[in-house]
């Protein structure tokens, strides 16, 4: 008799049924003085207000970091961390890169070299030498 | 610390007879500082003693009254006293002496020197300016504005008011001399009788003041000797000129100030009163007592970033899931916040160590930097 696994009723899926934001918190780090700056301060100045307000889910920590390029880091509930500096970029450069901090799962960046990725088993199964009848060969 | 500089020249005169007495003449009708000012002005003294005073300067006590007695004739020499019992002017240099020509020399037996040794030194002042008894703190600078700014923006209003009535006073009185006078700092009751005063508006921007006249006028004309700045001088509280406010018209900031000299005397007044000075490049746009205001209530610019956003973006620093910080947060902070750093510190104190990261102590370097020892 062959060994059966016990069939697997249902895969988690962020959003089927309940979204959960993996980004948990964003750093937002500026200079007084550097004028790398410039377009953080400008950021902070007039559009954090708006995507802090859209996103109550997001902790948003903003300090100063004396004579260092402007970062925002990304803190995610899986414990990793992502981090983009936007030395020198325009508000509205910055205000995608806080998108992109906020669509991040918090994984590595992975290399995805396959046309179709599914997280479906398959219909045919995994053969094993081990299972079935056997061949006479 | 040479301070060569301090010594004025006379316009017109000759130099070599009445540029000093000129100059003791002018230091002595100069007001004395007030005691808020003499804190605050830092001086240096060079700690080293003057060890060999030029030949021209060995003799100063002899040698200024030598130059008084070459000033002109007329000039009032004996009211001068170099030496009072708290000077409160700079004792200038004695005059130097000047080498007599080599070809006008009559005696015979002269004969001229082949090296420098044994000759007087003569030419310079030596350290002259670093002895505090040739420079006491009583004769620094007085500067005509106060150094603290009235920030408040009910009693900058107030002044404002004053000063403009007080311009107006003189112009009606047809003292238009004094509007561009010197006017003494008064008391505070006079402070509230010149608030006291009506000023009545018309359409045109003219303003007319109706009240005791001529008791503002005599009032405002300082005393010789008067300090533009008086430390003693009360400013009312901030209470005080807000109860002010409400009772009085604001129909008086209509007034005109297009008149040049009442506008001068105005600005003039305001900035005795507060410290703050009118930019030029503001002053041609300011047609009326409410354009000077704006200008003057203005609140002064953030100095840094971080000023800027706890002062004007309240909005985002009130939602509840921005943290805003406007000093850098350091690994301290955030045991702090998590609740660790307590027993951090305890565990410190156990091995007897420094109580972690916030209290690690600035670098000497910085105390250098600053001039310290």
């Amino acid at each position: 008799m062959t060994i059966r696994a016990l069939e697997r009723v249902s895969v988690g899926q962020n959003g089927i049924g309940s979204f959960i934001l993996q980004c948990k918190r964003l750093d937002i780090h500026y200079c007084d003085h550097s004028g790398s700056s410039r377009g953080m301060n400008a950021f902070i100045k007039t559009h954090l207000s708006k995507f802090a307000q859209t996103h109550p889910a997001i902790e948003f920590a903003v300090s100063p970091r004396p004579r260092k390029h402007p970062v925002m880091i990304g803190h995610y509930i899986n414990g990793r961390q992502k981090s983009i500096c936007v030395a020198n970029m325009e508000p509205s450069q910055i205000l995608k890169k806080a998108e992109l901090l906020r669509d991040a799962s918090g994984d590595k960046v992975k290399r995805v070299n396959k046309p179709v990725t599914s997280i479906n088993e398959s219909v045919r199964g995994v053969w094993s030498p081990y299972h079935g009848n056997g061949m006479a060969v | 610390m040479r301070r060569i500089a301090r010594l004025r020249k006379p316009s017109g005169a000759p130099l070599a007879s009445i540029a000093r007495p000129l100059c003791i003449q002018r230091a002595a009708t100069r007001p004395s500082p007030s005691p808020a000012v003499q804190i605050n002005t830092v001086r240096f003294y060079s700690s080293r003693q003057p060890e060999t005073l030029p030949a021209s300067l060995a003799d100063s006590k002899r040698a200024v009254p030598e130059v008084l007695e070459d000033a002109v004739e007329g000039t009032e020499v004996q009211e001068y006293d170099l030496h009072p019992a708290e000077p409160r002017v700079f004792v200038p240099p004695p005059r130097p002496s000047v080498a007599e020509r080599a070809d006008t020399i009559t005696d015979n037996l002269y004969t001229p020197a082949s090296t420098a040794e044994g000759l007087e030194s003569i030419g310079n002042l030596g350290n002259w300016w670093d002895d505090p008894e040739h420079w006491p703190e009583t004769s620094d600078f007085v500067g005509f504005t106060p150094k603290q700014k009235v920030q408040e923006p009910v009693l900058i209003e107030a002044a404002v008011r004053r000063a403009l009535t007080e311009a107006l006073v003189v112009k009606q009185l047809g003292k238009d001399d004094q509007l561009t006078g010197h006017w003494g700092m008064q008391d505070r009751a006079q402070h509230d009788a010149v608030l006291a005063l009506g000023l009545k508006v018309d359409s045109d921007g003219k303003a007319t003041v109706t009240g005791n006249l001529q008791s503002v006028a005599e009032g405002l004309v300082a005393k010789d000797g008067e300090a533009a700045v008086d430390s003693a001088f009360a400013l009312p509280s901030a209470a005080e000129a807000l109860a002010w406010k409400q009772q009085s018209d604001h129909s008086w900031k209509g007034a005109s100030l297009l008149e040049a000299r009442v506008k001068f005397a105005v600005i003039k007044r305001v900035m005795q009163l507060t410290g703050h000075v009118v930019p030029d490049q503001k002053l041609a746009e300011i047609a009326t007592a409410r354009g000077l205001l704006a200008t003057l209530q203005k609140p002064p610019k953030p100095k840094t970033f971080s000023q800027e956003i706890e002062t004007k973006k309240q909005d985002l620093i009130s939602l509840p899931n921005v943290a805003f910080s406007p000093k850098r947060v350091t690994r301290g902070h955030k045991d702090m916040a998590l609740g660790r750093f307590k027993l951090i510190e305890a565990e410190f104190k156990k091995r007897d160590l420094q109580g972690g990261p916030l209290s690690v102590p600035k670098s000497r370097e910085m105390k250098h930097w600053k001039g310290d020892a």
